[in-house]
């Protein structure tokens, strides 16, 4: 069944207006208050409802994985999360996808990966992960790593085989074909392609895909016979049980709908372009929905679905179209695109239905509740085998005993590397001042505690000449940092006035040389290390001269200056297009000051350029690649401008980079009520001038005579069939007006050398020490604090911070110091939240095994050990302490956190203390709280410990915080544990 | 295989309490050998108590403090002065090996730990290893001290800002983390 396109953004969306707003809210089944089950359901549904075996099986990503959702007509179609998938071994800050449903309604398959991956194009070839879900019981297992992320993977057919593509090359001129068998939750087959094969479906007869335009057959060995060559450049293919193949296309401005039946093509529908879709249902049936007109009823096994608007799903026999699906974190990013997570909007999902009996629409709201969840790094999860990862197209590799050294030149989990996260406001203002070269603010010396002299941002990294003079106008680089980092500079887990580790992109090297991925491994040599908010890669390996360690920690802790660094790069991407000794290549009128102009330096700044000088090694090709080129299809023919809708963020893999970046800059996006940043000066258009309007779009970089790429060939061919450097471009194209005033220039919103402006903070800093006044017992001064970094010098946000009285240490992996601590850092991370302005967080676990009571390689260990004072004589009594934890105002939500206290280092004697961690009041954001811990008996060499392990219901998305505690000393009644402070 | 540096001091016997220690090699730990080194011990008899009375006194000056202390020895530094136990474990007579104690001390004046071994009988092939873990996770260091007979063998210190426990040879006990 083809396919919902869900998943959270790689940045923020906006929620858009829920369709159906103008039906009434529905009225929730009776039965299933909680989980919007159809309203009126005998009405809507059918009589028959009650025994209907009907099932829709949709999905979204957020920040906890990538999510499926089932719904059933027998429950009114009432929701109910059927499986959550993510990876632990991969920081990320959102999840993205595609699922497909079996023929038999049995399974569905999911392919997925965190939306970060968009940005990289080995990623997007094959970065992937794809799982085989039961849809009866929700258990999941991985089936394959290192598959394309493409609006037609995965494909499924009408029965239980499902085809997987992983693209091969750079320019994806070869295919990897991967057979699973869904039933045995495995793959049976790979075949290897000798083209660039699109659209896979599985059939009765064998398997078909389109390459080269053309229907094609795939052998068994992965030869290719061209069966029929549709009407034009075909979106979609599915395969019915009995009668046929069914393929989508479009030509001008038509969406053709043909059946392949007996050796030929016959047209059974037409519509507007963009607005018909090709489902398959239960059984093998296939099903077009949208504007379809009068389907011809002579074509069996092909019904029609009329609609209003696109749809995300359709149930297995159609009585259910899903029309949106948005998780309300997603909606948050939307309205609060750099505010913490909303815990009590955190998965929630808004959904709207259509009910095809009735046309009758309901909306509502499910909440994701605990499911089976597939971890897909070994070992990680509750330890079943049915979470492990399976050998797909490979042996499967067992973890490293040890992965050796980072080749990252910055670390993560270093208190003196704190990357600072900006606020939206601080980023225009730097790339305002930094394209005009004016971002020389002052940078005093030990900025953020890295221990870095003073300096200034493009004082270390001076703006870089323009060929052809001018400046990079603000709103592409602004497109640029919104594309690639949603504007942070730090971790996703830091919100906009913490501090945090630097983002890091494949600090852990999972990537392959061959472009895949595999997340059974650390492997450091293979890491990426793009760092921060514009992503440098750039000398930021270790051992790599191009900057010096101060630049190398200046560009992974400082916004301003990692902007002063990328906007080199891109500039440098103009300037090698622009000055290539074998001619220039420009599009429309080439000047630097109109947004339009930008669109070959932006694709090469995601992909790169083969400069002239290199073609000999390249066949004689040279330009920009294959990759990127809008007529790749790679992307879906009936695509519309990126950000026409918001929600095209959540399906991100569907645009090309340009076509990304591009919408960032024209469709800025959302702080609060408004934009984050300022939208350009458009031309007279009133939007950018871009070149996905008229024909002969998406061919728009096509010259038979550069890259065999003919723009006036008939949409049902492959306009570039080499699929190889045979289709780089290079040359002039006009497909914007921007010497008659249709084009874009950019709008600065901060004068040139204006001042940084100040922090906007999602959550108040507050620098209030435990002191004399706040308890009873503190008679005078500080209570002593152990705080959560020794060397209290380090605290980078601005407190006067006192010397520790005591030490913190974190123990990662069990045993700790043995093969998996590395692998325990991997969720270890350090905020700028908690007392003072710094605490460590991680999430809570399962046990490895049962009665384990440890997760060999996500166990966290914090303790805390007080310096306490000597006796005064042998004979004196040890004292007694109130011991008081602080929480952040973020970063801890766990309700049973267990801290242990051993009071006597010479005993085995422990008390334990469990409290609720959270201090979020009902809207989300809340204050730094004390809490105590209770009163005890402490000797010198007492220590309190917390860890991260819990029960098996755990799945590692809930926050655990280590930050600082105090211990004061009482003479009288002390405090009981969970006292509030 | 993690890469970890570690330190071997092996104290092959009794030997005189003025030899200066000599400067221990760094090997990966996994493949640890046992590099002769001389280091001052004494004899003891092993008390059957394992849980000593800390110090009262706070020393007043000391020869390093924390990271400084890493590799050196708690007597050449003053740092036994105040010292508090923080571990330990009587290991009585058998498989050859005679009864011991095994201690584990921290100095706050030193800010440093370290191990100290304990027996007036032979133990040979007996190892004393203190391991310890950086104050925020990997790598680590680990020490070691063959023991060569009857006597007292102390472990080089480590910065107490680390985690930091005691172990007897291989598949013995050992303190919980500290």
């Amino acid at each position: 069944m083809r396919l919902s396109l869900v998943g959270l953004p790689a940045m923020a969306l906006a929620l858009v207006a829920a369709p159906g707003a103008a039906a009434a809210p529905a009225a929730p089944h009776p039965g299933d208050p909680e989980r919007a089950a159809v309203a009126a359901p005998d009405t809507a549904l059918g009589k028959g409802w009650r025994t209907s075996e009907d099932v829709m099986v949709t999905g979204t990503g957020d920040s906890t994985g990538f999510h499926l959702y089932v719904a059933r007509e027998k429950d009114a179609f009432a929701w109910s999360t059927l499986a959550t998938m993510h990876s632990s071994a991969l920081e990320a800050a959102a999840w993205t996808g595609y699922v497909c449903v079996t023929g038999t309604g049995r399974y569905a398959v999911a392919v997925y990966a965190p939306t970060m991956a968009v940005n990289k194009p080995g990623l997007v070839a094959a970065g992937a992960l794809a799982a085989v879900v039961d849809i009866a019981t929700g258990k999941a297992s991985t089936v394959a790593t290192g598959v394309q992320l493409a609006y037609f993977n995965p494909a499924c057919g009408p029965d239980d085989r499902v085809l997987l593509t992983r693209a091969i090359g750079d320019d994806e001129q070869q295919t990897d074909l991967l057979t699973v068998d869904a039933a045995a939750g495995r793959v049976v087959g790979v075949r290897h392609v000798q083209a660039q094969l699109t659209t896979p479906a599985p059939a009765p007869d064998g398997d078909y895909g389109i390459a080269d335009g053309q229907l094609v057959r795939v052998s068994a060995a992965g030869a290719l016979e061209p069966v029929a060559r549709p009407h034009g450049q075909v979106f979609a293919v599915h395969a019915t049980a009995h009668s046929g193949i069914d393929v989508l296309s479009g030509s001008a401005g038509q969406a053709v709908a043909e059946r392949y039946a007996a050796g030929r093509l016959r047209r059974s529908a037409t519509g507007p372009l963009g607005r018909v879709q090709l489902f398959g249902l239960t059984g093998g049936r296939d099903v077009l929905v949208g504007d379809t007109g009068q389907v011809d009823p002579a074509v069996p096994e092909l019904s029609a679905l009329a609609t209003d608007r696109r749809a995300e799903a359709v149930s297995g026999q159609a009585h259910l179209v899903a029309e949106r699906l948005v998780s309300r974190e997603v909606a948050q990013a939307a309205a609060h695109p750099f505010a913490g997570v909303d815990r009590s909007q955190r998965g929630l999902v808004d959904i709207a239905v259509r009910a095809t009996r009735s046309g009758q629409v309901s909306t509502g709201t499910i909440a994701t509740t605990r499911a089976p969840t597939l971890d897909a790094m070994a070992g990680t999860g509750t330890g079943g085998h049915d979470t492990a990862p399976q050998a797909a197209a490979g042996p499967a590799l067992a973890p490293q005993d040890g992965p050796g050294a980072p080749t990252c030149a910055v670390p993560r989990n270093d208190p003196a590397v704190q990357a600072l996260q900006p606020s939206p406001n601080m980023v225009e203002w730097a790339v305002d001042q930094a394209v005009h070269g004016k971002l020389t603010v002052g940078r005093p010396a030990n900025y953020l505690k890295t221990g870095l002299p003073a300096y200034s941002p493009q004082g270390m990294f001076p703006k870089a000449k323009l060929a052809g003079g001018g400046t990079v106008p603000a709103q592409v680089m602004l497109g640029v940092v919104a594309q690639e980092s949603n504007l942070s500079e730090a971790s996703w887990h830091a919100v906009p006035g913490d501090t945090g580790n630097p983002l890091i992109s494949d600090y852990y090297g999972n990537r392959q040389s061959d472009g895949s991925t595999n997340i059974d491994i650390i492997n450091y040599p293979n890491a990426d290390c793009g760092y921060g908010i514009g992503q440098v890669t750039t000398g930021m390996r270790v051992g790599d001269t191009t900057y010096n360690h101060n630049r190398q920690v200046a560009i992974a802790t400082d916004y301003a200056a990692n902007i002063a660094a990328a906007l080199n790069v891109l500039i440098d991407k103009w300037n090698q297009i622009a000055t290539d000794p074998a001619g220039r290549s420009w599009v429309n009128n080439g000047e630097t000051r109109y947004i339009e102009n930008w669109y070959l330096a932006l694709w090469a700044y995601n992909s790169g350029f083969h400069p002239s000088s290199e073609a000999a090694q390249n066949h004689g090709h040279w330009g920009v690649g294959w990759l990127n080129n809008p007529a790749n299809p790679q992307y879906p023919y009936d695509r519309h401008r990126f950000l026409a809708d918001y929600d095209d963020a959540s399906h991100p893999a569907d645009w090309s980079y340009e076509e990304k970046v591009m919408g960032w800059a024209e469709t800025p996006q959302k702080k609060g009520g408004g934009d984050a940043y300022a939208k350009p000066t458009f031309g007279r258009a009133g939007a950018l001038d871009l070149p996905n309007i008229e024909s002969p779009w998406p061919r728009t970089f096509c010259s038979i005579s550069v890259n065999d790429c003919d723009p006036m060939a008939p949409q049902n061919t492959d306009p570039c069939p080499a699929e190889s450097d045979d289709c780089w471009w290079h040359g002039t194209v006009a497909f914007a007006g921007c010497g008659i005033g249709d084009c874009s220039t950019e709008k600065l919103s901060y004068a040139l050398g204006s001042g940084e402006p100040a922090i906007q903070p999602i959550y108040p800093r507050s620098c209030d020490d435990i002191e004399i006044g706040r308890d009873q017992y503190i008679t005078s001064g500080v209570a002593p604090v152990v705080y959560d970094l020794d060397d209290t010098g380090r605290y980078a946000l601005g407190c006067a911070v006192h010397p520790s009285d005591g030490k913190f240490t974190l123990r990662v992996g069990s045993a700790p110091n043995g093969p998996n601590a590395p692998y325990g850092q991997i969720d270890l991370h350090q905020v700028g939240a908690g007392y003072q302005g710094h605490m460590w967080f991680s999430h809570v676990y399962p046990p490895s095994g049962v009665g384990l009571g440890v997760n060999y390689r996500h166990e966290v260990v914090g303790t805390w050990s007080p310096d306490l004072p000597p006796p005064q004589s042998e004979n004196e009594p040890p004292k007694r302490y109130d011991i008081v934890v602080h929480l952040p105002s973020h970063g801890g939500e766990y309700g049973s956190a267990t801290y242990v206290i051993a009071g006597d280092p010479l005993s085995d004697s422990r008390d334990d203390c469990t409290i609720d961690q959270s201090t979020s009041g009902p809207f989300g954001n809340s204050d730094d709280e004390w809490r105590y811990l209770g009163n005890y008996t402490l000797k010198q060499g007492a220590q309190v410990m917390l860890n991260n392990v819990g029960d098996a219901t755990e799945n590692g998305s809930t926050d655990i915080a280590f930050d600082a505690m105090a211990f004061i000393p009482i003479a009288g009644k002390g405090h009981k544990c969970g006292d509030g402070f | 295989v993690l890469v970890i540096l570690g330190v071997i001091a092996v104290s092959a016997g009794p030997a005189a309490a003025t030899g200066p220690p000599v400067p221990a090699a760094k090997v990966q730990r996994s493949d640890a050998t046992v590099a002769p080194a001389q280091r001052a011990h004494t004899a003891a008899a092993p008390a059957q108590a394992t849980h000593q009375q800390p110090a009262v006194k706070r020393q007043a000056t000391v020869g390093c403090v924390g990271k400084a202390c890493q590799g050196k020895y708690a007597a050449d530094e003053g740092c036994r002065d105040d010292r508090i136990q923080i571990g330990g474990f009587f290991t009585p007579e058998g498989n050859g090996w005679a009864a011991a104690n095994f201690t584990l001390w921290h100095s706050p004046a030193c800010r440093s730990a370290w191990a100290e071994y304990d027996s007036n009988g032979d133990a040979f092939s007996r190892v004393l290893r203190l391991q310890s873990i950086e104050e925020y996770g990997v790598p680590d260091t680990e020490y070691q001290v063959v023991i060569g007979g009857p006597g007292n063998y102390p472990t080089q210190m480590v910065a107490w800002d680390d985690s930091v426990r005691m172990c007897d040879s291989f598949g013995g006990p050992c303190t919980g983390w500290r």
